[in-house]
């Protein structure tokens, strides 16, 4: 089935690399190794490539039920237990048995990393239109942390899991909080990943309630983003934080995911902090604050512009730090930036968001721009 | 002004080690106070000028909050950050703390260490306050005196204090070894650069309308500090003025009773008031037995009233009782025998009187005429014009240290009438040719022959040595070819000087 709507985008094989890069870079440290499931997606994809579709083309041709789908739990264990490849489009069979309706379109949870790849694997198993909307616009940990529960919580009742080994887990009835507890009990005790649906949802009802265009900016975000920009970027856009290499890293385990904190000492002589959990959350240069989530904070490697995951970056590292424009959607209400600022993570800071979307670069220290202490 | 490098030094902060951030040379910012708060999450002040920043809790020393928390001590200007616990922080934070230059202590009680800086910082303040304390507790119990004063706060603050004048003469203060007198050329210079800290010296100008100024100083130990010094000797010098206020006051009152007295007895005519010897009784005055009347005249400019004491104090280092009353531009001074004195005593007591010129002539301009010994009322009066008489010769004659007495007066004069002759000037001047160009041999055989050829009469008038006025002799009796043994070859050469000297 396709949609044919003027402006809209298309994924074509070709673009699979960028897509990827700017899927890790949407992870802000996390969200799990999109590439994982690169291989797979260039023998998924149709060669005329697969059309984004937005929400308003996806109601305009009257698509009724999309359901959100995605991998869930730690995705460092997907190269331990590794999946069969259809789990999600199981997920999805099965959920629209348990419903008893048609599933008219899927979309990712969270278009960032692997969750980012998936669901456009997904659509193409299953031939179902892919709706470029997600609940997160990037990669966030919690579902206290999706667009939809902090705008909608009521619509998000019940989730359906599956696992490589055939098992399946429908929960329905619950609310958000009561799905997250049973879905991380269950995935906690069942092999630590699993390929999950949510919804179905009435499509006419996200609106508002959704991040749109996510998978289109990763696009956009991997094809400028590259090696060649790297040493550019100041002027490309994004907010250069620090250049150089790391000096300190810190674990420890924190009340739900594990703490980390990077020292990385840029070659100007600036100190710069890096405070993540499952994605780096707050980055602080010589004592001050200048970017925290929601905005992405992305480590590159500095010789291949690699995003570097939280859980990979290492002592040494040459690194360059990244600061780019969160999702509008958490930019937009206080209400909303409250739930994924850094005091969501634990981290007691306001946000520091960057200046202007496009005028990224405006974002840098004040006291050190000046050169010299007072 | 303490800065952090020497508060590292203080005992009462053994427990605080340095941690990052500079240190040594480096670490000269001036520390004024101390800033606590209660941990890295409490609001820390913006203005920190001065301040040691201070925290209390404990601190994650690998901690981003310990990153800002340097941040916002170098925002806020302070001189360092003082966290808990001694042990090294992390890489990162000491990256932080070198790049914004903030100096970074360490110790396991923060509040401890806060609590002694704080405590040395207000040291000054206490030391300040203690040292003006003691002297307005010693200025409230000394009495009325400008020497119980600076007696009684020398006592409280063991410190040598001295009441001076501008010339660096001792008024008031210890003038005997110890403690250790200052020479008076030191206290001049003193005078000269009060603000040189190398003299060891504090100083403070009393605010006095005496002619010679009035100045405080004080003798520093090594550690002493200038500025409670200062402060101490600021409070001493206005209870100092308040009391020279008061000695001139009551000075200056039984200045105009004593000189009304005195124009009274001297009136024309002789005293209209009955009740004159009473009053003069009153004053300690004796009509009966023999008067000496001294006069002593100073230039127009000096003030009789407040130099009385000094005057005061001459007659009674020279051992002479005399009464002295301010008259005209000097003094009307007078001493009283019960009865003649033996001519042995007259020539002592002449002797003393000359010494009381000489020891006035180390300080004024003084002329000084002394009349005969005149019995009763009447005779005061007499004795008292021939004196002023004599000090009218005296204010031309400097060969006997500008003093005259009458009783030898009526010789003299003789005598000098007649050296001014035209035969005798030029023989005197033929005879004395040798010393023509030794003045000071020529004076010096002048004061000594006028001195009945005492050599210890005639160092005391010229104000030298002895052996001086000894050699001095020596030598003019060599150029000149005489012998003084001789009473002819002394009497020509005695008049040989008068006539020389009166020509000149």
């Amino acid at each position: 089935m396709s949609v044919s709507t003027v402006g809209s985008s298309r994924l074509y094989p070709a673009d699979l690399d960028r897509f990827l890069r700017g899927a890790a870079l949407l992870g802000s440290g996390g969200g799990g190794e999109a590439a994982l499931f690169g291989a797979r997606l260039v023998d998924q994809l149709p060669s005329d490539g697969l059309e984004l579709v937005s929400m308003a083309e996806a109601v305009a041709a009257g698509l009724g039920t999309v359901a959100a789908v995605g991998m869930i739990g730690a995705t460092s264990v997907l190269t331990e237990k590794l999946p069969n490849g259809n789990e999600i489009a199981g997920s999805v069979v099965a959920a629209e048995r348990w419903c008893g309706r048609r599933i008219d379109a899927v979309m990712p949870v969270e278009a960032a990393g692997v969750n980012a790849i998936l669901p456009v694997l997904t659509a193409a198993q299953l031939g179902l239109p892919l709706v470029d909307a997600d609940f997160t616009g990037r990669a966030l940990p919690r579902f206290d942390q999706l667009s939809l529960v902090v705008a909608r919580p009521q619509l998000l009742r019940s989730a359906t899991l599956a696992q490589p080994g055939g098992q399946l887990l429908v929960l329905d009835k619950c609310s958000p909080a009561e799905l997250e507890r049973a879905v991380r009990a269950y995935v906690g005790h069942s092999g630590g990943w699993a390929g999950a649906t949510f919804g179905p949802f009435p499509l006419g009802e996200l609106a508002g309630a959704a991040c749109e265009g996510t998978l289109a900016r990763a696009l956009a975000l991997g094809g400028w983003l590259t090696a060649e920009a790297l040493e550019r970027l100041d002027e490309l856009a994004g907010a250069v934080l620090a250049r150089g290499r790391v000096i300190e890293v810190v674990r420890s385990q924190g009340q739900q995911f594990t703490r980390s904190s990077f020292a990385v000492a840029a070659a100007d002589g600036a100190l710069l902090r890096i405070e993540a959990e499952n994605e780096y959350v707050a980055a602080i240069r010589d004592g001050l604050p200048v970017a925290t989530s929601p905005e992405l904070i992305c480590v590159l490697d500095r010789r291949t512009a690699e995003p570097i995951a939280v859980e990979r970056l290492r002592f040494g590292d040459d690194v360059q730090v990244v600061a780019l424009t969160g999702p509008p959607w958490w930019r937009a209400e206080a209400r909303r930036l409250a739930a994924v600022g850094p005091r969501a993570f634990g981290v007691d800071l306001d946000p520091v968001l960057l200046s202007q979307p496009g005028r990224e670069r405006d974002a840098v220290d004040p006291v050190a721009s000046t050169g010299e202490r007072r | 002004m303490t800065t952090l490098r020497q508060a590292l030094a203080l005992r009462s902060w053994r427990a605080v080690r340095l941690l990052a951030g500079p240190a040594g040379e480096a670490a000269t910012a001036a520390l004024r106070r101390v800033e606590l708060i209660a941990d890295v999450r409490a609001p820390v002040p913006t203005d920190l000028q001065g301040a040691l920043l201070a925290v209390a809790g404990e601190i994650d020393r690998d901690d981003w909050h310990l990153d800002v928390l340097i941040r916002r001590t170098a925002a806020g200007g302070a001189a360092g950050l003082l966290i808990a616990g001694t042990g090294p922080i992390g890489t990162a934070a000491t990256v932080v703390a070198d790049r914004l230059a903030v100096t970074i202590l360490g110790t396991d009680d923060p509040i401890a260490g806060a609590v002694a800086l704080r405590v040395h910082l207000a040291q000054p303040e206490l030391e300040r306050a203690r040292w003006v304390t003691a002297v307005a507790d010693a200025v409230e119990g000394a009495g009325d005196t400008v020497d119980a004063v600076v007696t009684g706060a020398a006592a409280v603050l063991d410190r040598s204090i001295w009441l001076v004048d501008s010339g660096g003469n001792v008024v008031v203060g210890p003038t005997s070894h110890p403690p250790d007198p200052p020479e008076s050329a030191e206290l001049a210079a003193v005078l000269a650069a009060p603000e040189s800290a190398t003299v060891g010296w504090v100083l403070h100008e009393v605010a006095t309308d005496h002619p010679r100024g009035a100045y405080l100083m004080l003798r520093r130990r090594e550690h002493d500090e200038l500025a409670p010094a200062r402060a101490a000797l600021s409070v001493l010098a206005v209870a100092i003025a308040g009391r020279l206020a008061v000695q001139r006051l009551s000075s200056e009152r039984d200045a105009r009773q004593r000189m009304s007295l005195l124009a009274e007895l001297l009136q024309p005519g002789g005293p209209v008031d009955p009740q004159l010897p009473r009053r003069m009784l009153e004053q300690g005055w004796r009509l009966d037995g023999y008067h000496e009347g001294i006069r002593i005249d100073v230039p127009a400019a000096a003030d009789p009233v407040a130099l009385r004491p000094e005057v005061l104090r001459a007659f009674a280092d020279a051992g002479v009782p005399a009464q002295v009353v301010e008259q005209g531009a000097g003094w009307a001074a007078w001493c009283t025998f019960a009865d003649l004195p033996a001519p042995k005593q007259r020539e002592a007591h002449a002797s003393a009187v000359r010494r009381v010129q000489w020891l006035l002539r180390a300080r004024l301009p003084t002329v000084m005429g002394v009349g005969s010994l005149q019995p009763g009322a009447e005779g005061l009066v007499r004795s008292l014009g021939e004196a002023g008489d004599a000090a009218k010769i005296a204010a031309t004659r400097t060969a006997g240290g500008h003093l005259v007495q009458v009783d030898r007066l009526g010789l003299s004069q003789l005598l000098l009438a007649w050296t001014r002759t035209e035969t005798f000037g030029p023989a005197a001047s033929s005879l004395l040719t040798p010393l023509q160009d030794e003045p000071a041999l020529l004076a010096t055989l002048s004061a000594y022959l006028e001195a009945q050829s005492s050599i210890a009469e005639t160092a005391a008038i010229l104000g030298v040595h002895r052996n001086t006025v000894t050699a001095r002799i020596s030598k003019a009796v060599e150029l000149l070819g005489i012998d003084l043994g001789d009473p002819d070859e002394r009497l020509a050469v005695q008049l040989a000087c008068r006539s020389v000297l009166a020509q000149r």
